[in-house]
């Protein structure tokens, strides 16, 4: 049975219902859609983006309004709610946009959805001419039963529309990599932000029409659906069913909408404690929601990737290679008073393999960083295949042919390695054969990449990065945490990735057994400058590094 | 793909759940419209969770002692008036489903209740959709008129025309006017600027503030510097008891100022005993009114409800409210909506509330008397001064 | 002086429950949004018990909800949940629970507490309620406390290093599991120390601390996690905007302008030149959290 078959047997499940059920029952169960369709696109926020919207009831009242304003004032409702969808989505791309640049997005973005939110209640509150002040507007609706087919069919086309593109498709796993792991997503040419704040606009928009549904079938907009109250109800109704998952969000809210409706009039302030009580245990025993109960019977990780993700459609590599694999000049970088980089060269030739050491605190590990673009210089220029690429992101530079492994190791932990694997290659200019080494990893579906012991999540991340196709790799300690045996086998596989693809590699390492077996050059890095530049010997015999290593001249 | 099975699964599962469980009740594709036989039902919408429970409990269990007193003399039309009870939470949106969820899966004859003023409007509209009449049992009116919907408080101008002068009389002419920031206060205010022109009066200050404000010493500032002899507050729930204890720290509540409103309520007198004792208050009823019939249903209230304190206004709106909407059921010898309506419109009753009372056709505003009470320490709003019929007979929008 | 003062005493009812949250954030990372029911625990013990003094109740709230926060911690806030999120989402049901039970219990009626101290005193020629300018100033004491205890003794280098680095800190023998039950505890005993203060300013019903979550949530998020000397210079700046606006416009006016600037200055601390500024300023690297 395929998704769509089971969509189309609920679907007709709920068609039926008008058939059999009270027409009081239907028209509860009209808000239960809109709430779930509201809730559903907090999941697309909240849940498949990753970004805790509390005061998504700003885009949900946008919607109603939307709705209200037409029916009081006569004005086209086309406009008005295609007017409310822009201004849903425009404000979550300013909002994202606001929240991501910081470096802990929860805090600003919690703020400002709670601000636009109250904000906007406000201005409903305030423009009594326009929005009838704290009485706010009824609107009208159709009779019971076209109410619900209408509210029935909007939801399925919108679920159907939003599963389609945003959720089953690649880009659906690139939200998976971007919100669980924005540092391997952008190695792996995605840009977290970019996709993060499409899948916040796409539920802000959701949120929307979910209230443009709502107007109707409450016959009342007042400025409290703009309110905090709404929003934490969402987020409760969402906690409750279940996030990143397409009923969850619907079972939450219509439970609980159908409750208020069944019991809150006999069980009075009962029924709300009762509610209260029922959220916090459920939180406790199944923080997955209703939806999640089911998981546990479920084979393999809790995540995976749609099935269209093993589809990749890879870029014309179309970057000529000229000029050298990387050549940086006059980098510097400082945090606050202390000079990291004071003015860095560096050329690395392709297809050689460069060895970055020095002491610590010598700036080895912000130099990669300037190169990978997660830092950016406070002057200088780097340049990658002879391409300008100071002020590139990270995902433009893996465009590029750079592919990097961190100090420890990245992966998407939830994830099986295969899916990761499958992600790596999602955005990659073409496709790489891995040797056979890596087949345990490539065909490893059923466990998640975070159980792997470390040795193999190191292989697992090169064998990422080199699905990607990169030119140029910048590894920080390879082997570090490593065993003897496990660190002997890296550096021969990193020798074999360097001959086989001609690939230059810029390492970061300590371990001097290391550096001699791998580098064609070493580069010694002291104080935030290149004391030195050659072979192992050249360097060792190096009178400028023998005084920054052990203070003799 | 098994965990995406199961979960599709129980989806289907919690659908077909869900349907049995909001279910039981027939079709709504066979559901027949109206019928108008069998006994009258009356839909209570009020507010029995959320922050204006209080008032929502004492609505109810007046109303309910009202529908229990006319069935033991008879009923309406030879039958016990049945009711049903529903709590929106003091919450619009949820009063405009509850509304129409009486009138149409209840079929009630009549709507009756609500507190706030956004409640109140979501259920009118309701009734004027379904013609079906809708009674209120709390203060003040927002100055428009719905032809379903009947008020049994008393409306702003009834409450503002004896007071104002009384009070500019006693304290003087500097009137300074404070309220919570939302459509009821700010209809009071134009009503209240009107009255007091009219009294020789000035406006000196007026303040709004959101509801829910909690410190309120920038605006008692600026009321203390207009120096006013008189301050009128609209300032309703929580902040009515927190204004008004700022206020007295600030020493803004002087016995030369004089001082009306919704704190004087006998709602908040057990938070705000201290600060009320002695000043004067303009109501419709109290529990203090020396008339048998009012006399009865106190004590009848104070029994069956175990309370103590001075009783909510709204007690004996509602409860001789209901009383007069069944006299008009009982006169139209039908349990139609539309028929119903037409007799309120010509009703006249005679309750405590006063003799021969009767809605004016232009307004909907109960024409009845108005009592000046003295509130006495421990919370007795003893009648100090029978103010007899006052009159509001203002036209107003919406009703022909 | 007037609006200083009214600063003083907003600062203290602000500074208590935000430090709370702040102590709580810094060692358990979880947002407190049952803090504002807190508030309405500390009040309402303060309104109901009117047979002993002011002092007597105050201390007596502050004993008697110690059982209550810490059984909330230990039933509820013990289990290894999947995220911060969800934890704070369990905070929020104890709140609507503690709410609901309030209303069940004591009705939605308000009720008001008697000041313990009447009249006014003059203070550098602005007279001002006596009992107001006392509450602002135990408030401020206390809040000082906390930040002395907080920089100066050995628990609140524990409880910095936790809020820096949890796994390093248990590796370093603190006992992570006490620290975040003391720290709950004495979190929640703030707000319950600020409700029951600021009864008799305040009108007591179980909806109170509700609304004065939103200034406090403001303060905690402005504030630089585990820094609570931040969080009480947030909570400052909340009280002080919120006065000084209420003091130039009208109060419907000044809440527009409030949200307007508290949105423009989260906007504005997430641009990378004012952050660099700050860190500048500050002279501390705030550490990259890792993914």
């Amino acid at each position: 049975m395929g998704p769509a078959v089971r969509f189309a047997l609920l679907l007709v499940l709920l068609a039926a219902a008008p058939f059999g059920l009270s027409a009081f029952a239907v028209a509860t169960l009209t808000l239960g859609l809109c709430n779930g369709l509201f809730a559903y696109g907090l999941d697309l926020s909240w849940g498949r983006a990753g970004l805790l919207s509390v005061g998504h009831a700003s885009f949900f009242g946008l919607g109603a309004y939307a709705v209200a304003l037409s029916q009081e004032h006569g004005w086209p409702l086309a406009v008005l709610l295609a007017a409310a969808l822009a201004a849903a989505v425009g404000i979550a791309v300013l909002v994202v946009r606001i929240g991501l640049a910081s470096r802990v997005p929860d805090a600003p973005l919690i703020l400002l959805t709670i601000g636009v939110g109250l904000l906007l209640q406000h201005a409903a509150n305030s423009l009594t001419d326009l929005t009838g002040g704290t009485n706010g507007l009824s609107v009208s609706g159709r009779g019971v039963v076209s109410a619900y087919y209408l509210t029935l069919v909007v939801v399925a086309a919108v679920v159907a529309v939003t599963s389609v593109t945003v959720v089953r498709s690649r880009f659906g796993a690139r939200l998976i990599a971007a919100s669980r792991n924005p540092e391997r997503a952008a190695q792996a040419g995605i840009d977290p932000v970019r996709v993060r704040t499409a899948a916040f606009a796409v539920g802000a928009a959701v949120s929307a029409v979910a209230g443009a549904l709502y107007a109707p079938a409450a016959g009342l907009v007042s400025p409290q659906v703009f309110g905090l109250a709404l929003s934490t109800s969402v987020l409760v109704w969402l906690a409750l069913g279940g996030r990143e998952s397409t009923v969850g969000p619907f079972l939450g809210a219509i439970l609980i909408t159908a409750g208020a409706q069944m019991l809150g009039s006999t069980w009075q302030g009962w029924y709300v404690l009762a509610l209260a009580a029922l959220f916090v245990l459920v939180v406790q025993v199944a923080p997955a929601g209703l939806a999640g109960l089911a998981r546990p019977w479920a084979r393999g990780p809790a995540v995976k990737l749609p099935p269209a993700a093993a589809a990749p459609r890879h870029r014309a590599d179309d970057t000529a290679r000229e000029g050298a694999a990387l050549a940086l000049t006059g980098i510097r970088k400082s945090f606050g008073p202390v000079d990291v980089l004071c003015g860095v060269d560096l050329t690395v030739e392709d297809g050689r393999t460069v060895c970055l050491i020095g002491p610590n605190g010598a700036g080895k590990s912000t130099l990669l960083a300037v190169v990978a673009g997660q830092l950016a210089p406070d002057a200088g220029e780097v340049r990658i295949f002879g391409a300008e690429a100071t002020a590139l992101p990270v995902q433009d530079r893996v465009r590029l042919g750079v592919g990097r492994m961190f100090q420890i190791p990245s992966v998407l932990t939830a994830l099986s390695p295969a899916d990761n694997i499958r992600l790596a290659r999602l955005d990659a200019p073409r496709h790489v054969e891995l040797p056979a080494e890596y087949d345990d990893l490539a065909g490893d579906e059923t466990r998640e990449a975070g159980a792997l012991p470390l040795a193999d999540r190191r292989r697992l991340e090169l064998a990422m990065v080199l699905a990607g196709a990169p030119r140029l790799m910048l590894l920080d300690e390879p082997a570090a945490g490593l065993g003897p045996d496990d660190a002997r086998a890296l550096v021969h596989e990193l020798k074999q990735v360097s001959r086989r693809t001609g690939c230059a590699l810029v390492v970061v390492e300590h371990d001097m057994a290391i550096v001699r077996e791998l580098a064609d050059d070493v580069v010694v890095l002291h104080e935030g400058q290149v004391i030195a530049h050659g072979s192992m010997d050249e360097i060792a015999a190096d009178p400028a590094v023998r005084q920054a290593y052990l203070g003799v001249s | 793909m098994a965990h995406t099975r199961s979960r599709a699964g129980t989806g289907i599962l919690t659908a077909a759940a869900l349907l049995v469980v909001t279910g039981c009740g027939g079709s709504a594709i066979s559901d027949t419209g109206s019928d108008s036989d069998g006994p009258l039902k009356i839909g209570l919408i009020v507010p029995l969770t959320g922050p204006v429970s209080s008032t929502g409990k004492a609505l109810r269990n007046a109303f309910e002692l009202g529908v229990e007193k006319v069935n033991e003399d008879g009923g309406v039309n030879g039958a016990d008036v049945e009711f049903v009870v529903v709590d929106d939470g003091g919450d619009p949106a949820t009063s405009t489903q509850l509304a129409r969820r009486l009138v149409q899966r209840e079929k009630v004859s009549m709507l009756f209740g609500t507190i706030t003023g956004d409640t109140a409007e979501a259920v009118t509209k309701v009734a004027d959709d379904a013609k079906v009449p809708f009674g209120t049992a709390i203060l003040g009116d927002t100055g428009q008129c719905h032809p379903y919907a009947w008020g049994f408080g008393e409306s702003t101008r009834q409450l503002l025309t004896p007071t104002i002068p009384a009070l500019l009389e006693k304290y003087g002419k500097r009137v300074a006017v404070v309220g919570s920031d939302y459509n009821f206060p700010h209809y009071y205010l134009r009503v209240a600027k009107e009255q007091v022109k009219r009294a020789g009066g000035s406006v000196v200050a007026e303040e709004f503030s959101p509801i829910g404000q909690t410190d309120w010493q920038p605006v008692i500032k600026r009321l203390k510097a207009a120096k006013p002899d008189v301050l009128l507050a609209m300032v309703v729930g929580s902040d009515a008891v927190s204004f008004s204890q700022q206020a007295k720290q600030f020493g803004l509540l002087s016995p030369q100022l004089g001082y009306d409103g919704a704190p004087l309520d006998s709602d908040y007198y057990p938070a705000l005993n201290a600060l009320v004792n002695g000043r004067t208050h303009t109501v419709r009823w109290t529990d203090r009114l020396d008339d048998p019939d009012s006399r009865a249903f106190v004590a009848d209230y104070r029994k069956a409800y175990k309370f103590k304190g001075p009783m909510p206004e709204v007690a004996g709106n509602a409860y001789f409210g209901i009383q007069f909407f069944l006299a008009a059921a009982e006169k139209a010898e039908s349990a139609d909506g539309e028929a119903i309506n037409t007799e309120i419109g010509r009703l006249t009753f005679d309750s405590p509330l006063g003799e021969n009372t009767r809605f004016a056709a232009a307004n909907h505003i109960l024409q009845a008397d108005m009592f000046q009470a003295t509130i006495k320490p421990g919370g007795a709003y003893e009648v100090s001064r029978e103010l007899g019929r006052v009159a509001d007979t203002t036209p107003m929008p919406g009703c022909s | 002086m007037d609006v200083l003062l009214a600063i003083l005493t907003l600062f203290g009812l602000y500074g208590l429950t935000t430090l709370g949250m702040a102590v709580i954030f810094a060692a358990t990372r979880v947002v407190n949004l049952a803090q504002g029911d807190l508030i309405m625990v500390g009040a309402y013990t303060a309104a109901v018990l009117t047979g002993p003094a002011f002092g007597w109740r105050v201390t007596l709230a502050l004993v008697a909800s110690a059982p209550l926060l810490l059984l909330i911690e230990r039933l509820l806030l013990r289990r290894p949940l999947a995220d911060g999120l969800a934890t704070m989402l369990v905070t929020w049901g104890v709140g609507m629970a503690l709410r609901q039970a309030a209303e069940l219990w004591f009705t939605s009626t308000s009720r008001s507490v008697d000041a313990p101290v009447g009249g006014t005193v003059t203070v550098l020629g602005t007279p001002y309620p006596a009992y107001r300018l006392v509450c602002g100033l135990i408030a401020v004491a206390v809040i000082g406390l906390v930040l002395l205890a907080a920089y100066r003794t050995d628990w609140g280098l524990t409880l910095r290093a936790v809020a820096d680095n949890p796994a390093m800190a248990a590796l370093l023998g603190t006992d992570p599991r006490r620290l975040r039950t003391i720290a709950f505890i004495l979190g929640g005993l703030l707000a319950v120390l600020a409700g029951a203060l600021y009864s008799p300013l305040l009108a007591v019903n179980p909806t109170m601390g509700f609304g004065l979550l939103v200034p406090v949530f403001f303060g905690l998020l402005l504030s630089r996690p585990g820094a609570l000397g931040t969080a009480a210079g947030a909570a400052l700046a909340i009280a002080a905007l919120s006065v000084l606006l209420r003091t130039w416009l009208t109060d419907v006016l000044a809440e527009v302008f409030f949200y307007l600037i508290v949105v423009a200055v989260a906007a504005l601390r997430s641009r990378p030149w004012i952050r660099r500024y700050m860190s500048w300023l500050t002279r501390v690297r705030v550490p990259a959290r890792a993914s």
